[in-house]
């Protein structure tokens, strides 16, 4: 007979249970290990126990068992024997308890977790059909919270002078092309807007009057337009009978032979023809 | 007296050159021929307003009163005479010569007096066709101008200038 000692019994306990589950043989390996480690630990303790004690060492495995080394084995066979029962009796009841167990989880803990799917999905619902009027409010709401919030710093901050301190003016305006912004703008449309009547009465126009007529001299120009000659035709009657005088005069000297020096030039005055008459 | 003496101020630009030449033929007689017709307008007065004092003075017996040739000649002549000569002593121009820019002057320039404004207002009724001497003249002075020693000149100032 075998001690049951050492790794062989070790390495064939599991094929003489290959039809029992992995989770047995887990449990039934963990026991053999301790069974074995506590097997190595006592044979070691025998052999420095009979080399202390000056017995010679066999290596002999088919030896006749000793006593001490009898009572060890037994010891450790019921052990062995006792853990695989304890291993077997652990897996019944495994066995017996799991599917109740699972039953009463799916049944306790699976329903609220469906019911609580269901009732995202309609919440889901509502917030689909909802969405544009929630969407359009929390819009109006952003914009105004925006708009008083940037008043209130806008209040807060004097921009012309942040802009007079920080910005480059020069820069600025030198980056801009003024003649194209000019070009865009409808120059007419501009004046179709301006009040001209305002702009008039605005103006000091009698003193502005009186000015001009001073730098023309307008008295002198309506004395040289109307004066004493009447009107318009009177002037070309009176320019027309000059001319026939001349025209006379001409035909005349012609007839009578008399040269250009003969006749009397420039304006006679009254005194002088007295004289030559 | 001389053009460029005289304050030119109201006389149009083009005519400016001709201020204080002695008037032509033409101007002369388009100013004799509308002297003739304030004449004929001032004799058509005059016999609308003796009509007017005879009907008032007659009545039913009114009748228009005839004119006899001579007698409107006399009359025609005595109102050339008077508007003449009161024109010529008053502002040197008759209506026509005020039309035609016209005006009556003796030596210096100055206005003729009552004397020879009316001589040469009765030598003018009497004797017009002695006018167109001034044709011929180179001085273009009429009969009366050299007897009176006058002129007629172009001067279309208005008398405060004078």
């Amino acid at each position: 007979m075998r001690i049951p000692i050492g790794d062989g019994e070790e390495a064939r306990a599991p094929k003489e249970e290959g039809g029992s589950p992995p989770r047995v043989d887990l449990t039934e390996q963990a026991a053999k290990v301790l069974v074995g480690l506590a097997a190595l630990a006592v044979e070691s303790s025998v052999v420095i126990l009979r080399r202390v004690s000056g017995v010679p060492v066999h290596d002999d495995e088919r030896a006749e068992p000793e006593g001490l080394g009898l009572l060890a084995g037994a010891a450790l066979g019921f052990v062995m024997e006792a853990g695989r029962a304890a291993a077997a009796a652990a897996d019944v009841a495994r066995r017996t308890v799991v599917p109740p167990a699972a039953f009463i989880a799916g049944t306790f803990l699976d329903a609220p977790r469906r019911a609580g799917q269901d009732r995202a999905a309609e919440w889901n619902e509502e917030w689909l059909t909802e969405r544009p009027d929630a969407q359009a409010i929390a819009g109006a709401v952003l914009t105004e919270t925006i708009q008083r919030a940037v008043n209130a710093v806008l209040d807060q901050i004097d921009l012309t002078q942040v802009v007079l301190d920080r910005v480059d003016l020069d820069r600025v305006i030198a980056s801009v092309d003024l003649d194209k912004a000019v070009e865009r703008v409808d120059l007419n449309e501009v004046i179709d807007h301006v009040d001209i009547e305002r702009v008039i009465a605005k103006l000091d126009l009698a003193k502005l009057s009186l000015e001009v007529i001073d730098q023309i001299d307008l008295p002198e120009i309506i004395r040289a337009s109307t004066g004493t000659v009447a009107s318009e035709s009177v002037r070309v009657v009176r320019m027309q009978t000059i001319g026939a005088d001349r025209a006379i005069a001409k035909v005349v000297d012609r007839l009578l032979r008399r040269t250009q020096d003969e006749q009397p030039e420039g304006p006679p005055a009254p005194t002088e023809t007295d004289d030559g008459s | 007296m001389n053009t460029t003496d005289w304050p030119l101020g109201t006389v149009p630009a083009e005519a400016r050159d001709y201020q204080g030449e002695l008037a032509g033929i033409a101007s002369r007689v388009v100013a004799n021929a509308i002297d003739f017709a304030v004449m004929l307008a001032i004799l058509a007065a005059l016999y609308f307003g003796w009509a007017a004092a005879l009907f008032l003075r007659r009545g039913a017996r009114f009748h228009f009163p005839t004119v006899t040739y001579a007698g409107a000649f006399l009359a025609g002549s005595l109102v050339l005479v008077i508007y003449f000569a009161a024109s010529w002593r008053g502002t040197g121009r008759t209506y026509g010569d005020r039309l035609l820019g016209l005006r009556v002057v003796k030596r210096e320039g100055a206005l003729l007096r009552a004397g020879p404004a009316i001589v040469r207002a009765v030598l003018c009724v009497l004797f017009p066709l002695l006018l167109f001497w001034a044709v011929f003249s180179r001085q273009r002075r009429s009969v009366q101008d050299v007897l009176l020693r006058t002129s007629v000149v172009y001067d279309w100032r208005a008398r405060t200038e004078m």
